[in-house]
């Protein structure tokens, strides 16, 4: 493989890495601010919003895997 | 190195790129909408890529079939323009052939053609240039347009739509180029204009030469070499900029200006 597309690559799985994880701090974040003993209703609305956000980019990141995956494998073997 | 298959491997990585940027900036614990509503676009881009990857092999054969069904044969149209190319280089021959005979006469009525001839020589070589032109730009449509598909498709792959515009200017120049460019012939003799139907003229002496070149040939010549193709490249344009705006969903410019005159 040639220097662009080891680097589009390494690029990629260090985003997907760091996708992952900025999933697991939104879903903490989001219901710290959610379950904050702060009687705000628009703060704790936010916090819904950002659990909600994470649980979707969470999702399209397991989809985005497995058929990314899929595809390159299924290039693989053509 | 430079295969479409190259280019279509990374536009493949390119495209995961953008999709796995699109889900980190979906799953950022900000809530502001502006940064929000990227995620959600380069999601959609990167899908959008992947399809458009896969359809390679499909886009390239409806291109085939389309041109294939209006009848055009690039085999065809290549034999076409080197018919023209020949039937312009007889007649500028022609017309030098006169020239060289007048500037060796005498008789000053022979003479006083040699400005006229020399005119016309030089608007024959203008033309001729056109053809070779014609010619340069059908070779690169009939080679490339594989790669340039894959190339936009490269484009389109990139994150953030950086190159969105001018990947789906390409994809549209390549496909409406490659059925519609061996389409001419036929389109010219439609209107009447295929100059290989009006032959070379068949006045010998000077004099009448020049008459039936300037008052016959060469009008016949500007409008079926210069003026109608050119309308025809334009019209050609037209619907690649048409393609390429609906493939990127935004404006879209050639890679190349266009200009008649």
């Amino acid at each position: 493989m040639s220097g662009i597309e080891t680097l589009v690559q390494s690029l990629t799985t260090q985003i997907t890495a760091t996708a992952w994880s900025v999933f697991i701090l939104s879903w903490a974040i989001g219901w710290a601010i959610r379950g904050s003993p702060i009687p705000i209703f628009r703060l704790k609305r936010e916090g819904q919003t950002i659990i909600e956000d994470a649980i979707m980019a969470a999702f399209w990141l397991a989809i985005g895997t497995t058929v990314f995956s899929l595809i390159s494998y299924l290039a693989g073997e053509i | 190195m430079y295969s479409p298959g190259y280019f279509l491997f990374i536009s493949s990585s390119l495209a995961s790129l953008t999709y796995f940027i699109g889900t980190l900036i979906m799953g950022l614990p900000l809530p502001v909408y502006g940064v929000k509503k990227w995620g959600t676009k380069l999601i959609l881009d990167g899908i959008y890529a992947t399809v458009l990857i896969n359809i390679y092999a499909l886009i390239i054969y409806a291109s085939q079939y389309i041109g294939s069904i209006l009848g055009a044969s690039w085999p065809n149209f290549f034999s076409w323009l080197y018919q023209i190319l020949q039937v312009q280089i007889t007649v500028s021959t022609l017309v030098k052939t006169a020239y060289v005979a007048a500037s060796f006469s005498d008789d000053p009525g022979l003479s006083i053609l040699m400005a006229p001839l020399m005119s016309l020589f030089s608007l024959l070589s203008g033309l001729i240039a056109v053809v070779e032109t014609i010619i340069i730009l059908s070779y690169v449509v009939y080679d490339y347009s594989g790669v340039f598909i894959a190339i936009g498709i490269l484009f389109i792959s990139l994150p953030f739509r950086i190159g969105r515009a001018i990947g789906g200017a390409l994809i549209g120049f390549s496909i409406v180029f490659y059925i519609g460019l061996p389409y001419l012939p036929r389109f010219l003799s439609q209107l009447g204009v295929n100059i290989l139907i009006n032959g070379v003229p068949s006045n010998t002496n000077a004099g009448g030469l020049v008459n039936s070149m300037a008052t016959q040939v060469v009008p016949i010549y500007v409008e079926g070499i210069l003026v109608m193709p050119s309308a025809y490249l334009v019209i050609l344009s037209g619907l690649a900029l048409g393609l390429g705006s609906a493939i990127s969903g935004s404006s879209a410019r050639l890679p190349f200006p266009i200009e008649i005159f």
